[in-house]
């Protein structure tokens, strides 16, 4: 027996889920490898079908993209983790992000992939290039993107790794980091968006089935041990009353933060983003969004109330964050531990694939290629796209060599910093015809650098620390970064009307008559600023 | 505590105005205008009466 802190696993059970695991590893590798041969048949084998897969994805696999690009590590194993310690309310505040795809895909998604057509844009960024004419506002954007995913891919690989150690009972720390990023890094590399988009069927397909299980389970579990689920209710308002509790967890303040930053920063997120590029059918993203969002609300309103129901069948896990896998070795058949052991890491790679994606679309396509080396030929860019993945992996992974216990700290840094820096350049470039190069530039600068100021001050130095709390109620600090990012956009864009763009790319961003001359030519030359 | 549909007041009706919100925004997306996504709009042929 495998003894884990507060439960065991029998070695049996521990070489099915290995095996299973094997398995759906060759399956996602496999699956990118024939993508790749596929593509290679037809002649569009170029950086635009890599990056958006032609813009041609079903419904399915958009919302499949979309969905567990969300569903990061947080959903199945720190969400019930959190609520196994805390009880339902932080459950329920995570669970705010349940509309995000609706919410970005909805809120970006048509005006983007018109846009698209409109100019023939490859990436996200391509239309703010011929918004505002900037490579600042690209750089900005691109480099921000750049900074905040290569933490949070640092967070979610050290989460995998320890995961993958603690399960297997082998300490093996760096293969599971290896096995981790490696497999994702192939199968994305590779096939770029179509392979992304199989895998991530697959992907969902287990996460769906992880979920059901685990709750289906608990639910049977804590039924039969305390007679109904009623007195399973009562016995745990008794024995851990805080499990009952709404503000076991948080602040008003801070909850409705957390509410804001996970219901509508991350709908703004670049990896969100970046899924407006791969489809040309407003039918199609329609029945994406329908489906993404019914996935996102099963599996993380379900997983989101799973830690207390397992808190009242063993309250005695050392470690949290081994909830899921509790459920899984403890309570379900090893079969099936297979499986959830498979759709943890499903979580964790498909989130990796969808940062990889964008670090090799926003800073290899939109930074280097267009506004460092814009004469780069066509064939090398999507080599050179390739090798930003393998280089912003391997960055990420000697990141996450040494390992530190705030791995949930440092995702939520990266990420809040990346959504303030983010969502009002997102939101008023696309839609505030106002909005100037200058005002987007310091309004992208100015949420990172506050976000990380605010954040550093209210959960890193103790004395600061204290006084947050005390003086701020212990506000989110996506809070007040979101609300400089908005001030320094509309001061800045108001304080420099006279940096607008020329006309005619106005008529082409905004109007229903345009010139194709302006849509067709919207690459940065050396004067841009 | 209050209890209701076997769980405490605050997370039942927090889960039930959630899913209220996720069926209007379903059914609203539904229910809204399906557009071209073409470049440019098609123009409405102009007929003589």
């Amino acid at each position: 027996m495998i003894d884990l802190g507060g439960f065991s696993m029998s070695t049996s059970t521990m070489t099915t889920m290995v095996i299973i695991f094997i398995i759906y590893s060759l399956v996602i590798v496999g699956l990118g490898a024939y993508v790749k041969l596929q593509s290679k048949k037809v002649s569009t084998d170029n950086l635009a079908s890599f990056l958006t897969g032609g813009g041609g994805l079903s419904a399915f696999a958009i919302a499949m993209i979309a969905a567990t690009n969300s569903m990061a590590g947080g959903t199945m194993v720190t969400a019930p983790g959190l609520t196994y310690a805390k009880g339902f309310s932080g459950g329920i505040i995570y669970y705010a992000g349940f509309l995000t795809a609706a919410f970005g895909l909805g809120a970006v998604g048509l005006k983007a992939a018109i846009m698209k057509q409109r100019i023939g844009a490859v990436s996200f960024l391509d239309l703010y290039r011929l918004r505002f004419r900037s490579k600042a506002v690209v750089s900005a954007l691109a480099i921000t993107c750049v900074v905040g995913l290569l933490f949070t891919t640092c967070g979610q690989l050290t989460a995998g790794a320890k995961m993958f150690a603690a399960i297997t009972g082998s300490n093996q720390y760096y293969l599971g980091l290896v096995l981790v990023i490696v497999i994702t890094v192939i199968y994305t590399s590779t096939g770029g968006v179509k392979s992304m988009a199989k895998v991530a069927a697959i992907q969902g397909v287990v996460m769906l089935i992880a979920t059901f299980s685990i709750m289906g389970i608990l639910l049977i579990d804590n039924a039969k041990l305390y007679g109904s689920l009623g007195a399973a209710v009562e016995y745990m308002g008794t024995t851990y009353p805080e499990m009952l509790r709404a503000d076991s967890v948080f602040t008003f303040m801070n909850t409705l933060g957390t509410v804001l930053f996970c219901g509508i920063g991350l709908g703004a997120m670049p990896f969100a983003v970046s899924v407006s590029m791969t489809y040309d059918n407003h039918k199609v993203l329609k029945r994406g969004i329908f489906i993404s969002c019914i996935i996102f609300t099963i599996c993380q309103g379900l997983m989101c109330a799973t830690g207390p129901w397992a808190h009242n069948i063993n309250p005695d896990l050392v470690t949290r964050d081994l909830t899921t896998f509790y459920v899984a070795t403890n309570l379900l058949p090893s079969g099936v531990a297979g499986i959830i052991f498979c759709g943890v890491f499903a979580a964790i790679q498909s989130s990796l694939a969808g940062y990889c994606m964008s670090a090799a679309a926003f800073f290899a396509k939109d930074f280097f290629i267009d506004c460092v080396k814009p004469d780069m030929p066509e064939k090398k860019q999507k080599t050179f796209s390739s090798v930003t993945i393998l280089v912003f992996a391997a960055i990420a992974t000697l990141l996450a060599l040494k390992p530190t216990d705030l791995t949930q700290f440092m995702i939520n840094f990266s990420l809040g910093a990346l959504a303030s820096a983010w969502y009002w350049p997102v939101l008023c470039g696309l839609y505030w015809k106002k909005a100037t190069w200058k005002g987007t530039f310091w309004s992208c600068i100015g949420g990172f650098f506050t976000y990380m100021l605010f954040y550093i001050l209210s959960s890193v130095i103790p004395a600061t620390k204290e006084w947050w709390i005390a003086n701020t109620n212990n506000t989110h600090a996506f809070v007040f970064a979101w609300l400089i990012s908005l001030i320094l956009m509309v001061v800045v864009s108001l304080a420099t009307q006279k940096d607008k763009v020329p006309l005619g790319y106005f008529q082409v961003f905004f109007c229903d008559d345009y010139d194709e001359k302006y849509a067709k030519n919207f690459r940065l030359s050396n004067k841009d600023q | 505590m209050i209890f209701f549909l076997g769980m405490p007041l605050w997370w039942s009706g927090g889960v039930i105005v959630y899913l209220a919100m996720f069926l209007i925004g379903m059914v609203h997306l539904k229910k809204s205008k399906t557009y071209s996504m073409l470049p440019r709009e098609p123009k409405e042929e102009v007929t003589e009466k």
